[in-house]
């Protein structure tokens, strides 16, 4: 048995344990010295290992570090879960309450996260990419547990035991609120490998971590990153296994519409000249680093200037050819009792689209408020078409939508899966549809190409 | 009228340039800002001049227009000046207020108008029936405004339709020595550590610096120079296990407090470019020279002072430049140090004032967790401290004063204080 008591305190998302008793005992893994503070220093994601060390080898602790509570009540609302819910949260807690769990949008990973807090009872932050899922979360959250439920986030700052954050949030504020919370959920936890959000995971002294994803793989590679983070993925099931039973039917349409003459000639003039910029200065923009080459080379010439305006100009035209727009109209009217979603690649074609069809649109600039009402009157039906850009591609719960128009987008596969997800939520009788509108002879075509690549577009 | 939203950059010395509008340049393993020749400093007296005249004058006028029309002016500068005009530019931005002004509520504009549309579509049989000309025409008529108002307002609120209520930007030269400070302020946002050696003739100026550190949890060690003043190495609590740039935006935030002491230089081991290439970035520099009395010593410590001569005693009384740390337990910096003329020993004295009863129990605190230097705390009888709560044991003690510090009451503390020290 130890004599002196060891203390263990949080310090600015690291552990700082002060007081180690002199003798052959080493520190706990992952803890070194610092001068600066004279004392022993490890990041605060060490937490649940130190402590078993502590236990296992009999050493008095003062335990000044965690600062989460129990819940002293669990959830008022018992869903019957579905089996696959139930599965991933027994795989869950089997992994000692670390991993991530993999299921397709319209599934319901938010029931296992719900699940996963009523099961722990400790104080827990869900952290999400978006504010649209902060506010979805936060509902969530207030109709499983009662309030109130604290919002970092968007101009909010209100910490309670149960808290939803945005990603760029817990960032910013983990290494103070590091020590406040048991349990963490990370929401569309492919974002967490990168270096800064994975600080978010690093910072906390959280023993329990659950993420949750569609779609774990990251075009960097760094998933597996995820696993010092969040834990191993604990469960997975694809969209061709829940498909009919548990999300609903749905048909992918790809539309390939034309350029006018004129609009070819201007297309393929802007082209060759970003093109000829591209050769000369021997970019390959297949490359990982290709665009930040292109980006860096743009700016140091005039030439460069006018092959970064021709880019941008081909881009438009077959982003926004007229002929697509005419084609959309086509699609609003074809689905006026339906309830549409249209993706656009970037906000200000958004906005075109919302101010020539009059259909609601929400990007990044839209407020909170606007946000909630705008799908609100979705549900209810009082829209029946919405425009965004991109902040609706993940996660955001929107039931009613059937019907998804990507008018364009990137050559990610994750967003173009997630965009499907939107209209998979299945209710009675519902067949959803995809439709792609894309503008051939253009590189929109090899775009769309490399987007479909996966089993949902099979 | 919704509450003017301030500028991100009010204060002086806020704005933060980042990387890409910095002229800089590598030299081996350095990383060197390039300071403004003369024409360049010239060109930037000149856009600093042409881009705040244009914020005046666009003041009531809408973001976009402001923004065409710097835009319209950037070239002006030619292809080589383009990093210095976006930098002073984003000076210049940073210091406007933008404003959402729309005759109609946007918001309400919108969820109106897109409600008639829905329906008008809803009810269509053929594709022409849909047109946003009725529909906007029908959402004018209870309003008895024209359709054309309704359509412009429907996105009045989006950022680029704010209008700019005022222009807070300094003269040119003002402006170019913020520009300056920001150049480096963007290298240190990429640093990892910086290594900072600061000279001060006055306390206040640690105190200041060291304030400014602990408000942004940096951690630091302390080391003497033997030629004056310290060398104090900056990171953060988690740079020890990963030597990313995440306390970067603190120890460039920390910049402006060690460019107020005396004489300062700095190394920073920064990752640079896109490749995150380490670097080193040194940079050095003098704050304003010294008034004719070296300090800004406050007065009851200068009475002291004054008077110390008088007492004819064996301690020699001087300013302090001396910073006393004890890692893991803080630091306090005092204002004068006396040393006996036989045996050499010194005794610090810090006025902790008037104010702050938490800095008297912060400095005991640091006493009793072993602070290896004899000191003299003055603490005003306003906070109401006993003299008693530091004990023996400890090599300091506290002077508890009426109003203000009397020379012979704090010889009095420093012999015995000195005393516990034999």
């Amino acid at each position: 048995m130890q004599a002196s008591t060891v203390d263990i305190r949080f310090a600015g998302g690291t552990l700082e344990l002060r007081h180690w008793p002199a003798g052959e005992l080493h520190v706990p893994a992952g803890f070194v010295f610092d001068e600066r503070t004279a004392c022993h220093r490890a990041p605060a994601c060490q937490y649940a290992d130190a402590v078993r060390y502590l236990i296992a080898n009999r050493v008095a602790y003062n335990d000044a570090a965690r600062a989460y509570a129990t819940l002293a009540e669990g959830a008022r609302v018992h869903r019957e879960p579905r089996p696959y819910q139930a599965e991933a949260l027994a795989a869950w807690k089997k992994a000692h309450g670390r991993g991530v769990v993999v299921l397709p949008t319209g599934a319901g990973k938010t029931q296992v996260a719900l699940m996963a807090i009523d099961d722990r009872r400790r104080s827990t932050l869900v952290v999400a990419p978006t504010l649209d899922l902060v506010r979805q979360w936060h509902t969530q959250l207030t109709d499983a547990f009662g309030g109130p439920i604290g919002v970092i986030g968007g101009g909010d700052y209100d910490v309670q035991p149960i808290t939803v954050s945005t990603y760029d949030s817990a960032y910013l504020h983990m290494e103070h609120l590091g020590a406040r919370f048991g349990l963490l959920v990370f929401d569309e936890c492919h974002h967490l490998p990168g270096a800064s959000y994975a600080l978010a995971a690093r910072f906390s002294l959280a023993p329990f971590r659950l993420g949750l994803t569609a779609t774990p793989e990251r075009t960097d590679g760094r998933e597996s990153d995820s696993a010092s983070l969040v834990g191993p993925i604990v469960y997975r099931k694809d969209i061709v296994e829940l498909s009919g039973d548990y999300l609903a039917e749905y048909e992918t349409v790809r539309v390939a519409v034309d350029l006018s003459a004129e609009e070819r000639a201007q297309y393929d003039e802007a082209r060759s000249i970003y093109v000829g910029f591209l050769r000369e200065q021997g970019i390959a923009m297949a490359k990982p680093d290709g665009w930040s080459q292109f980006i860096i080379r743009a700016s140091r010439s005039e030439a460069g200037r006018r092959a970064m305006k021709a880019y941008q100009r081909q881009r438009e035209l077959a982003f926004t050819a007229p002929a697509k727009l005419d084609y959309l109209q086509r699609l609003l009217f074809q689905h006026r009792h339906d309830r549409v979603l249209i993706f656009t690649q970037d906000n200000a074609t958004c906005y075109q689209v919302s101010r020539t069809f009059l259909v609601p649109a929400i990007t990044h600039h839209t407020k909170v408020k606007e946000r909630t009402l705008s799908l609100q009157k979705f549900a209810e039906g009082h829209y029946s078409v919405l425009v965004t850009s991109k902040v609706l591609n993940e996660g955001v719960d929107i039931p009613a939508a059937n019907v998804a128009i990507v008018l364009s987008g990137s050559g990610s596969v994750r967003e173009h899966v997630q965009r499907l997800g939107r209209v998979l939520r299945k209710s009675a009788g519902k067949r959803a549809l995809l439709y792609e509108l894309v503008t051939g002879d253009t590189s929109e075509a090899s775009t769309s190409s490399r987007r479909r690549d996966h089993v949902a577009y099979r | 009228m919704i509450p003017l939203r301030p500028a991100p950059a009010r204060g002086e010395g806020i704005t933060l340039l980042t990387a890409e509008h910095v002229h800089t340049r590598r030299r081996a393993d350095e990383l060197l800002v390039v300071p403004l020749d003369e024409r360049q400093r010239l060109a930037a007296q000149a856009m600093a001049e042409a881009y705040g005249e244009l914020a005046r004058a666009f003041v009531g006028k809408d973001r976009q227009s402001f923004m065409e029309a710097c835009k319209a002016l950037t070239p002006s500068w030619g292809a080589k000046d383009r990093k210095l005009a976006d930098g002073i530019f984003k000076l210049v931005l940073d210091r406007c207020v933008f404003e959402e002004e729309t005759p109609l509520d946007s918001q309400q504009v919108r969820a109106d108008v897109f409600t008639r549309a829905a329906e008008l579509r809803r009810q269509a049989t053929r594709p022409e029936e849909f047109s946003r000309q009725i529909v906007l025409q029908a959402a004018a008529e209870p309003l008895g405004q024209p359709a054309a108002l309704l359509d412009a307002a429907l996105y009045g609120d989006l950022p680029g339709a704010h209008i700019l209520k005022q222009a807070l930007v300094p003269p040119p030269d003002r402006l170019l020595q913020l520009y300056e400070l920001a150049q480096i302020q963007a290298v240190l946002l990429r640093a990892t550590r910086v290594v900072a050696r600061v000279a001060c003739q006055d306390p206040a100026q640690f105190r200041g610096l060291f304030r400014t550190l602990k408000f942004h949890q940096l951690l630091f060690t302390l080391t003497p120079v033997p030629a004056g003043g310290y060398e104090i190495t900056l990171d953060g609590p988690f740079s020890m296990f990963d030597a990313g740039t995440r306390y970067g935006l603190k120890l460039a935030l920390a910049l402006p407090s060690i460019m107020a002491c005396d004489a300062w230089s700095l190394t920073a081991d920064v990752l640079w470019g896109r490749e995150r290439k380490p670097l080193r970035f040194r940079q050095k520099g003098q704050s304003r020279p010294c008034d004719e009395s070296g300090t800004t010593m406050a007065e009851p410590v200068s009475v002291i002072l004054q008077r110390w001569p008088a007492l004819q005693c064996d301690w020699t009384a001087a300013a302090s430049a001396r910073v006393l740390d004890l890692p893991g337990a803080g630091l306090c910096v005092p204002d004068l140090e006396f040393t006996h003329v036989n045996t050499g020993h010194t005794v610090f004295f810090e006025l902790l004032g008037y104010w702050s009863r938490a800095a008297v129990w912060k400095r005991v605190e640091l006493c009793e967790a072993g602070l290896p230097f004899s000191v003299v705390f003055g603490v005003s009888k306003a906070l109401r401290v006993s003299e008693d709560v530091l004990g023996d044991e400890t090599a300091a003690a506290l002077y508890v004063f009426t109003k203000t510090p009397n020379a012979r009451s704090l010889l009095e503390r420093i012999e015995r204080v000195a005393a516990r020290h034999r």
